[in-house]
């Protein structure tokens, strides 16, 4: 009788827990990511199919916030995944203890990758996006955008978005202590600072600027989704400043197995592709078609900073930043 | 029964006081790694120049345009009028959101005032934030020396006829000698408004070039991280309203003036003159117009098809149910305080501790809302989860902020309840139940019904608390407005605005049939 009544309460126990809602699974990204545009609602699509859970995404405005969020909400976050940090905020993340190691295999990369918490899901090259019909001739190094261009330019703040911070290092890259010099000459030609990317690429296309820091492969979106072809990248002769977007599993992740099972989806064709072309950025996946606008895009030359460097000057970097475009 | 008054009053201040100690304390914890070289920072002072720059330049547009108005209106007295002065005061109680979609809506690079010019503007940066912050405070200022005009004794101005002053002299030895103690006041009220202004500076400030020490809290706080920085920015903050409201506070009459229908002597002004006003006056009226036109004439291009219906859902519900909550307690701390006041006023007693009560009544004026909510922030932050508590925390600071005008609004009222009323009740002896019922209740309920909506509007616009403390999930109206705003929507963000004017009006419509209607 004993054993009897037991069974029935793991009987019932089972139907209990089976009639509850599916896991959920909670991803802090950057807005544009999850947007209507964005790569967010045909991933969930995919990847809820091969799942037996729910994606809930928390958009942040871009991805330096998702960190500060990070940091603001210690260990009580929320979040099961971090998507959408990039290779210089790594050491940082790493320092406030927020991931954990994914434990996976990765397929072979397009990019050379060793690091046990993160994973890259895509990466490009930061670059000024420019209207042909409006604009002739885009100024062709870094050097000449800053001496003598003499139209108006859009950007994002270092502080609480990637390719912000992107432009930031690629100045400190190029110009050392003379940056502040460079900022302000930066500054007369600044229409204003958006917080994110979406922002400034939204103004942009409103016409209010002629040049907006974006990605190398902005203009294929353009090129695929409106066959459209006078949105190009100025190619600057000094190199470009390169980016990897990386995810990883937040330390306070209840739902460990589910988010490996989710970085894992994230590397693979399916995903990759769907990333490329609404994300727009390169995968890093080599075996992920593309569209064939890819292969028409400027492959500039590399630039970076290492990691370690970036994560023990960023906040200097960006004070000086802040000094020279408020005065 | 009247210590329980006395009880009542000293409990709230004691609440008042609690909220701000656990709020400095917060402050002073942080404060441990301050140290005088951390305020050696250029960025730092370049804020707090900018914001006293634009603090002083929105009063002294919102002074000079508002006198130059309600001369205006004094010497040719239009026909709206009335309207007018209600009109003045809607503009002052708008939700600031609001106001920062109208700028952008009609004087933004897709505005109608763009699109007819010849020229082009940045509305971003200092432009923008001055036509915001005269939007807010220009009307008022105008309907406030307006009616300090017609407090000048009638003899004045037929003394002033008979000696033929030009109008420079009347101005000079007339007009100027009594507007000025009350200006000096107001300009100094809206220069405290201005300097804590945030949703404004946020909105329209773009980058770092024109930001101000409240916004500057706020991105040390969201962007930067950087915790000293925000306190820094915070003491500042502190420092500059806490000595200017000190020095307001209590300086102003017991009672504003109130419009008097006393026989105004017409003032012959040269027909140069009028026509100079009447100038004035249609700049002033397209102004106000096509701020508010600003905020519906993005409608046009909205696509009907798609409506974010779900998003504006959860935040109607979010702004309600804060905006209810920040009306209880206001209404519980202010119907306490106004209790003892009362009580005092009844016994003809101006004691010390009615100052001292008023003065943590106008906390808010003294120590900002971005002060406060940075102290609790950081106070929580160390030890519990803000998530969990932002909806009752932001209706708490929301109450205590819109305490001082809840109290404004009831007290003229209740001087002249006790005035009128103090002996009748002590020779009925009537029943403290009964005098609320009979005697209280219908002179209070009208101004009652104003409080309670202002506190509910101004609670359900505020944006500057939410936008600090709030969590993802916390998405209220102003809120998703900014963000819609933040992503240039203009259509979608021009129809959230139309759901807060509508939630707006319907707050004070109901209160105003419900509480307001008189007895008769």
């Amino acid at each position: 009788m004993k054993k009897l009544l037991w069974l029935a309460c793991c009987a019932l126990s089972v139907v209990g827990f089976n009639s509850q809602a599916k896991t959920e699974l909670s991803v802090y990204t950057y807005q544009s990511f999850v947007s209507d545009w964005g790569p967010g609602p045909a991933l969930t699509k995919a990847f809820e199919r091969q799942c037996d859970c729910t994606i809930s995404w928390v958009g942040l405005d871009d991805g330096v916030a998702i960190l500060n969020r990070l940091k603001l909400e210690g260990k009580r976050n929320k979040a099961d995944i971090i998507l959408g940090l990039d290779t210089n905020l790594i050491p940082e993340a790493n320092a406030i203890d927020s991931v954990q190691a994914h434990q996976l295999t990765l397929p072979p990369l397009a990019i050379d990758w060793q690091d046990n918490n993160f994973v890259p899901f895509d990466y490009g090259y930061f670059a000024f996006v420019y209207n042909t019909e409006k604009l002739a001739k885009a100024p062709s190094s870094m050097q000449e955008l800053i001496n003598d261009f003499d139209g108006t330019i859009l950007y994002q703040d270092p502080r609480t978005s990637t390719p912000g911070q992107g432009l930031m290092l690629w100045i400190k890259a190029l110009y050392g202590d003379q940056a502040t010099q460079a900022w302000d000459k930066l500054k007369t030609k600044t229409v204003t600072v958006t917080k994110g990317w979406s922002e400034a690429y939204g103004m942009f296309l409103k016409g209010e600027a002629d040049l907006v820091l974006s990605y190398t492969t902005s203009p294929a979106y353009h090129m695929v989704a409106e066959q459209e072809n006078r949105y190009q990248a100025a190619e600057f002769s000094e190199g470009h400043m390169s980016q990897v977007e990386v995810a990883a599993i937040s330390s306070t992740s209840q739902n460990v197995e589910l988010s490996q099972q989710f970085l894992q989806f994230l590397l693979g064709e399916e995903a990759q592709q769907i990333i490329a072309t609404s994300n727009w950025m390169l995968p890093v996946n080599p075996k992920a078609e593309l569209p064939e606008a890819f292969s028409s895009l400027i492959m500039p030359k590399p630039l970076s900073i290492d990691n370690q460097t970036v994560s023990k000057q960023r906040q200097q970097w960006t004070k000086e930043w802040r000094n020279a475009v408020s005065q | 029964m009247p210590k329980l008054a006395a009880l009542l009053g000293y409990a709230a201040t004691a609440t008042i006081a609690l909220i701000v100690a656990v709020a400095f304390y917060g402050l002073a914890e942080q404060a441990k790694q301050l140290s005088w070289a951390a305020f050696n920072d250029p960025y730092l002072w370049r804020v707090l120049r900018f914001s006293l720059w634009q603090a002083l330049a929105s009063a002294a547009l919102a002074c000079g345009g508002g006198v130059l108005i309600a001369r205006a209106w004094f010497y040719l007295q239009p026909k709206s009028l009335a309207w007018q002065l209600r009109i003045a005061n809607l503009c002052f109680v708008s939700p600031v959101i609001l106001v920062v979609l109208g700028c952008v809506g009609s004087f933004g690079s897709n505005g109608f005032w763009q699109q007819i010019s010849p020229f082009s503007w940045n509305i971003y940066g200092l432009p923008g934030i001055l036509i915001a912050h005269s939007f807010l405070n220009m009307p008022l200022i105008a309907r406030y020396c307006y009616l300090q005009f017609n407090d000048i004794p009638a003899s004045y101005w037929r003394q002033a006829k008979q000696l033929g002053f030009s109008d420079l002299q009347r101005w000079r030895n007339v007009e100027w000698p009594l507007l000025r103690s009350r200006l000096a006041g107001l300009f100094g009220l809206v220069f405290l408004l201005c300097f804590g202004s945030f949703t404004i500076v946020l909105a329209l400030g773009g980058g770092p070039r024109s930001t101000t020490l409240e916004v500057a809290i706020y991105q040390a706080l969201r962007y930067d991280f950087d915790p000293l920085f925000a306190l820094q920015c915070a003491l500042l903050q502190l420092i500059i309203a806490a000595s200017l409201g000190w020095l307001l506070l209590g300086r102003e009459q017991e009672d504003a003036p109130r419009l008097k229908q006393s026989y105004i002597e017409k003032i012959n002004a040269s027909a140069g003159l009028c026509m100079f006003y009447r100038v004035a006056l249609s700049i002033y009226y397209l102004f106000i117009l096509s701020v508010t036109l600003g905020i519906l004439s993005p409608l046009f291009t909205l696509n009907w098809h798609q409506l974010p219906w779900a998003q504006w859902q959860s935040s109607i519900t979010w702004s309600l149910s804060i905006a209810l909550q920040s009306t209880l307690w206001v209404t519980v701390l202010g119907f306490c305080l106004l209790a003892h006041y009362a009580h005092n006023l009844n016994q003809q007693r101006r004691s010390k501790t009615n100052r001292i009560q008023e003065l943590f009544a106008s906390v808010m004026l003294l120590a900002p809302a971005m002060v406060i909510t940075t102290g609790l922030f950081f106070f929580l932050i160390r030890r519990t989860d803000i998530a969990e508590y932002t909806q009752a925390l932001v209706a708490l600071i929301n109450a205590l902020m819109s305490l001082p005008f809840f109290i404004r609004s009831l007290k003229p009222a209740l001087n002249d309840l006790v005035k009128q009323y103090r002996k009748l009740n002590l020779s009925l002896a009537l029943p403290m139940s009964s005098q609320i019922r009979f005697i209280a209740w219908p002179l209070l309920r009208k101004p009652l019904s104003l409080a309670l909506g202002l506190s509910m509007v101004l609670s359900l616009g505020d944006m500057g608390v939410i936008a600090l403390i709030g969590s993802v999930d916390v998405v209220t109206l102003p809120l998703l407005l900014y963000q819609q705003l933040g992503t240039y929507q203009y259509a979608l963000a021009s129809a959230t605005g139309l759901i807060m004017l509508l939630l707006c009006t319907s707050i004070f419509y109901l209160l105003d049939r419900t509480i307001g209607r008189s007895p008769c």
